[in-house]
């Protein structure tokens, strides 16, 4: 088992009270597999990544457990609660997260380049030179041409594919055992949408990556992945196998979801 | 880049023929004479003095020929310090004024900046309420209203400070906090807002997500966008120092180019007044190209044209 979360609590502090965003969430993801978390606006998906990775605001109150394999001999490494500095040592080495919105998610005022780098330098130890050969090798991994200029580039001179692609090479680029993808091909064209969801299944088999795709399109979902995680008003609606999901729904959510599927 | 400047540096000469064309025309259309005095001049003496002036000529002659010097760099006589030029009045002046203005400036920002980011990242607790209340007295207080006011204490009823004069480093240090006061209050405000906005913003997640240390995260990362709208501020900010210390000068007898601006004014001596407005039109026009080109280094996506 790769990541083992349990009972899963996050709550906001607001001025209007406390509002409960995710409510006892189990899930699993075994090493190298691909799990869908999918769900409406509002049901908790993203809060639920967020918590795990301890990206969450200072108002949020975190608790249960979310056990990640230290892909060492030590045992799992507890997520919730963990100090910041082990956190910092998971987060983009051993889990790497990609975002929504590739417009505003990549640093406007730094250069791929130096976007690239200062994570693998940081994770990986390398030497600048060793850590610019490794983000070009990225960028041509995720098909940019001309991936040695477009290191000099800045975000906004890229297209939105590009940048995701920018995203899911920087994510990718410390091998991670875990890749989360937060609706990564959402903000997307339609055309563009589908040589993203590519791109990561093409790197993941070659590197055995394991991915937990966030995302409300259940198309998305049954093409990637082998198992699929339903929520709604912040907990686990049912979750199995991604065609268990598909043909012999239990819950009644799931059936409006799949209902609300357009067909010709 | 140098296009940019270049393309910049030649829009100011029309831009300052305009405002010296303007400024021209108001001196001159403004009622009395430089030759005015307290007591009544004989009308012979009068004629010969307009005549060495040449204020007997039609405006546009007097016009022309202060273009003329303008364009030699020469700002003229000035009528109310006999025997001295607009050149060494503004040589004289300047240093002095850029003292007072600069170290306002500085002042704002060394202190500013460090206190909005902190008041930013500990937003709605004490020390940011303490910034935020501390800032609003500061807007609030006008500059001709805590200048006496820090006399009266520091110099006054307490022999700390001199109250006014040009001797030492004492002498300059009610100045710039009378004039800096303001603009620290306004940075403080800018910069906290500015931080706080950055800190929210999916890069900043980004950032996080990568495993960056706290501090690399908010040195590369927050600040070089948080400090964005506080350099735009600095355009402006110098024009509004200038015209602060025009006030400043005056009430702490600080003899820099804001004195001899508003006794200019008040003596109609056209040149001086001429000369000390085209050359703050100058210097606001150059830093505003400074800030514009410091911007453009900031924030990549400003393209040179």
């Amino acid at each position: 088992m790769l990541l083992d979360v349990n009972n899963l609590t996050v709550d906001f502090t607001t001025h209007s009270g406390t509002v409960a965003a995710v409510q006892g969430v189990s899930f699993a993801v075994d090493t190298g597999e691909a799990v869908g978390i999918v769900g409406e606006s509002g049901s908790g998906k993203s809060q639920s990544v967020l918590a795990l990775m301890g990206l969450l605001p200072d108002n949020a109150r975190v608790s249960g457990s979310a056990r990640l394999a230290a892909g060492n001999e030590q045992g799992p490494i507890e997520l919730i609660g963990a100090p910041a500095r082990r956190l910092r040592s998971v987060r983009g080495a051993r889990v790497a997260m990609i975002f929504q919105d590739p417009m505003t998610a990549l640093n406007p005022h730094l250069r791929i380049g130096t976007q690239m780098t200062e994570l693998l330098r940081r994770h990986l130890k390398t030497s600048r030179r060793e850590a610019t050969e490794r983000a070009v090798a990225m960028l041509e991994a995720v098909r940019i041409p001309q991936a040695g200029q477009r290191l000099k580039a800045y975000p906004h001179q890229l297209s939105g594919g590009m940048r995701q692609r920018v995203m899911i090479a920087m994510a990718l680029s410390c091998e991670p055992a875990l890749l989360i993808a937060d609706e990564p091909t959402t903000a997307l064209d339609v055309t563009v949408q589908d040589e993203i969801l590519e791109t990561i299944a093409e790197l993941r088999q070659q590197t055995r990556t394991a991915l937990l795709l966030i995302t409300h399109d259940l198309g998305v979902v049954a093409g990637q992945c082998a198992r699929t995680v339903v929520m709604q008003h912040g907990g686990v609606v049912e979750q199995g196998t991604t065609e268990q999901i598909f043909t012999r729904p239990a819950a009644a959510y799931t059936r409006d979801l799949l209902a609300a599927i357009p067909r010709l | 880049m140098l296009a940019f400047t270049l393309k910049r540096l030649a829009g100011v000469v029309p831009t300052l023929f305009i405002l010296l064309t303007a400024t021209f025309l108001l001196v001159h259309l403004a009622p009395g004479s430089p030759l005015d005095g307290d007591r009544p001049m004989p009308a012979e003496i009068r004629a010969n003095l307009e005549a060495k002036y040449h204020l007997n000529e039609p405006l546009i002659q007097q016009y022309g020929r202060y273009l003329l010097n303008i364009a030699q760099l020469d700002f003229g006589a000035s009528y109310q310090y006999k025997d001295t030029s607009v050149n060494d009045l503004i040589a004289t002046g300047f240093p002095v004024s850029l003292a007072v203005g600069g170290f306002s400036l500085l002042f704002a920002l060394v202190i500013g900046i460090p206190l909005g980011i902190i008041a930013a990242v500990r937003q709605n607790k004490i020390a940011d309420y303490l910034a935020m209340g501390g800032s609003l007295a500061g807007i609030s207080v006008p500059n001709f209203v805590l200048g006496p006011l820090m006399i009266l204490a520091f110099a006054v009823y307490n022999d700390w400070l001199p109250a006014g004069g040009l001797g030492g480093w004492q002498n300059y240090v009610m100045p710039v906090l009378a004039l800096g006061t303001m603009y620290l209050a306004y940075v403080t405000r800018l910069m906290r807002a500015s931080t706080i906005e950055v800190l929210r913003s999916p890069f900043i997640r980004t950032a996080r997500a990568k495993g960056l240390s706290e501090m690399r995260v908010f040195v590369v990362h927050v600040l070089p966008a948080a400090l964005l709208p506080v350099v735009s501020f600095l355009g402006p900010g110098a024009a509004a120092v200038l015209t602060g210390s025009v006030v400043v000068e005056q009430i702490f007898g600080i003899p820099g180019l804001g004195r001899f601006f508003v006794t200019a004014a008040l003596n109609r001596d056209y040149t001086l007044v001429l000369g000390i407005t085209l050359f703050y039109g100058i210097i606001i026009i150059l830093f505003n190209l400074v800030v514009d080109v410091l911007y453009g280094w900031l924030d990549p996506r400003v393209a040179y044209r």
